[in-house]
């Protein structure tokens, strides 16, 4: 279980969380959805090291990650998988799945873990050889949650994933993503909005300028008409 | 000039180009996976060409001990400049332009240091191997034949860890993408340090390889750091195909000009190549067009 507490975190004198609470449990898929540049990506970079936080707890299964670095972070389980999918250029897909195996938790599975990936992603397997600077937007993103899964992850905080897919790709991005979900990853998955998102998430959290303002289970808040609004972006 | 002249100036100028390639390698590793302009660079081919004074001279050990044992002493030096003097500056404002400043500061050190502990005058290492050996009309000696060798296999060593080991991978990682090192639980201080390790191997390395050949002096691995910058500016800064394609370019301009007009007008010429290279490519032969 990944629970967030009272956390706050600063860029300089600007504050991007603001006394942030957020719990995530065991299986769960948990969906953070509000406007750009509200705080979404700070948080899921914090929870997994890449940003400092100033105060408050991160608490993965008992252990406290506050203060940890990226490097005993991902070594736990907890990764992140970026909007801005950061893979390395020169490097080939099966390079960059490699590099995803890095941490020493995830290379004695590594063969096993990567026959999933191509399992999930056949199109990976086609682009093997290819330089990650080659591929199209969706199979970069494909690229970038499998290295994600090479990780071996526990906790998947994954960062708008379908920003700038056709409706085609994203439908078939989310269907992945619940397939991981389905393997027993948890998941913190952030977007603006997303009716299918929505569907798929057992927990809502609505984010506003660094704070959270709604939170709730899927059932409950596609009841209500007004934030189901909110969630899908009509309001 | 015959043809049998132009065959032994290109031979010549290969295996020159592979040393010089090492050392280049070393200094666009370093500035690629960390961002330091490494000016201390130099003094590391020099003091990698005393350490195997030491050991081939003073001890009588023989070439393959020698690189067996200052080898990893190279390697500490290079992680002690890392940990001690990089990565204080690191965490501070102003990181790129005080980091040259110390490099120089280290530069001055060493070089000093070489200068108290082996004197001002110059010192010069026993040829790798002794004797020459003929095919058809070519006299080849065997003191070249072990450096181009020896700089085979520490190229083909490098090349291994770059592209087949995992922490080889993570090098390029961090040069390519430092986020998304770190997302896939690379340690960036890790790395740094392995980078400097293995450069300063590398640059010690070539300084032993050439040490027969040119005299070892207190202020001699300057040039070689200008060499390197050439090497590497000509070449593309960052890309190490690019770095291989001006070593073999520039040695075997070096051979050429040496034997047409003497050593003396080498760097001349060099600096002559790569203005001209860089008028026609003014990011080298090889480098991206955008910036980092």
């Amino acid at each position: 279980m990944l629970d967030v507490s009272n956390l706050n975190t600063f860029y300089g004198q600007f504050q991007a969380l603001h006394d942030l609470s957020l719990t995530v449990e065991d299986g769960q898929m948990v969906a953070l959805f509000g406007p750009n540049g509200h705080g979404k990506s700070t948080l899921l970079k914090t929870i997994c090291g890449l940003i400092e936080a100033s105060s408050g707890s991160i608490k993965w299964n008992n252990t406290e990650l506050a203060g940890l670095s990226s490097e005993k972070i991902v070594q736990m389980g907890v990764i992140y998988i970026a909007e801005d999918r950061h893979l390395f250029p020169e490097m080939t897909v099966m390079q960059n799945l490699k590099m995803g195996a890095f941490n020493l938790s995830a290379r004695s599975s590594e063969a096993e873990t990567l026959a999933y990936v191509l399992d999930i992603f056949p199109k990976l397997k086609i682009l093997r050889n290819k330089p990650a600077s080659t591929l199209s937007g969706g199979e970069a993103r494909m690229l970038a949650i499998g290295r994600g899964i090479m990780s071996k992850p526990k906790f998947l905080a994954i960062d708008e994933p379908s920003i700038g897919l056709s409706p085609k790709l994203r439908e078939e991005v989310f269907l992945k993503i619940n397939e991981i979900r389905q393997s027993g990853v948890s998941i913190l998955l952030v977007e603006q909005s997303s009716e299918e998102v929505a569907e798929m998430a057992d927990y809502l959290y609505l984010m506003e300028d660094g704070h959270i303002v709604f939170k709730g289970h899927t059932n409950d808040a596609l009841k209500d008409e007004n934030i189901k609004k909110i969630f899908l972006g009509t309001g | 000039m015959s043809l049998n002249d132009l065959i032994e100036i290109l031979i010549s100028g290969i295996t020159i180009g592979l040393v010089y390639f090492l050392i280049a390698v070393g200094f666009s590793l370093i500035y690629g996976v960390s961002r330091v302009l490494h000016l201390s660079y130099g003094s590391f081919f020099t003091w990698g060409a005393y350490l195997a004074w030491i050991f081939a001279v003073k001890l009588n050990f023989n070439y393959f001990w020698v690189f067996v044992l200052v080898c990893p002493i190279l390697y500490i030096m290079g992680m002690a400049l890392e940990r001690f003097v990089v990565r204080p500056l690191r965490k501070r404002d102003n990181f790129d332009f005080n980091v040259l400043l110390a490099g120089l500061g280290v530069a001055l050190f060493l070089d000093y240091a070489a200068q108290a502990f082996f004197g001002a005058r110059t010192k010069s290492l026993p040829s790798l191997l002794d004797g020459t050996i003929q095919i058809h009309d070519f006299v080849f000696s065997y003191q070249q034949l072990t450096m181009l060798a020896a700089a085979v296999v520490i190229a083909f060593a490098l090349w291994f860890f770059l592209e087949k080991t995992r922490q080889g991978l993570a090098l390029g990682a961090v040069a390519q993408d430092p986020v998304g090192a770190r997302i896939v639980g690379v340690s960036l201080n890790k790395v740094y340090l392995l980078t400097f390790g293995i450069s300063t191997i590398l640059a010690g390395s070539a300084g032993i390889l050439l040490a027969p050949r040119f005299f070892i002096s207190p202020l001699g691995g300057w040039k070689f750091l200008i060499k390197a910058l050439i090497i590497v500016v000509a070449g593309g800064l960052g890309s190490i195909r690019g770095t291989l394609y001006s070593a073999f370019l520039l040695g075997i301009l070096e051979a050429l000009v040496g034997w047409l007009f003497g050593l003396l007008w080498v760097m001349p010429f060099w600096f002559l190549a790569l203005l001209l290279i860089l008028l026609i490519k003014p990011h080298g032969l090889l480098g991206s067009t955008a910036d980092h």
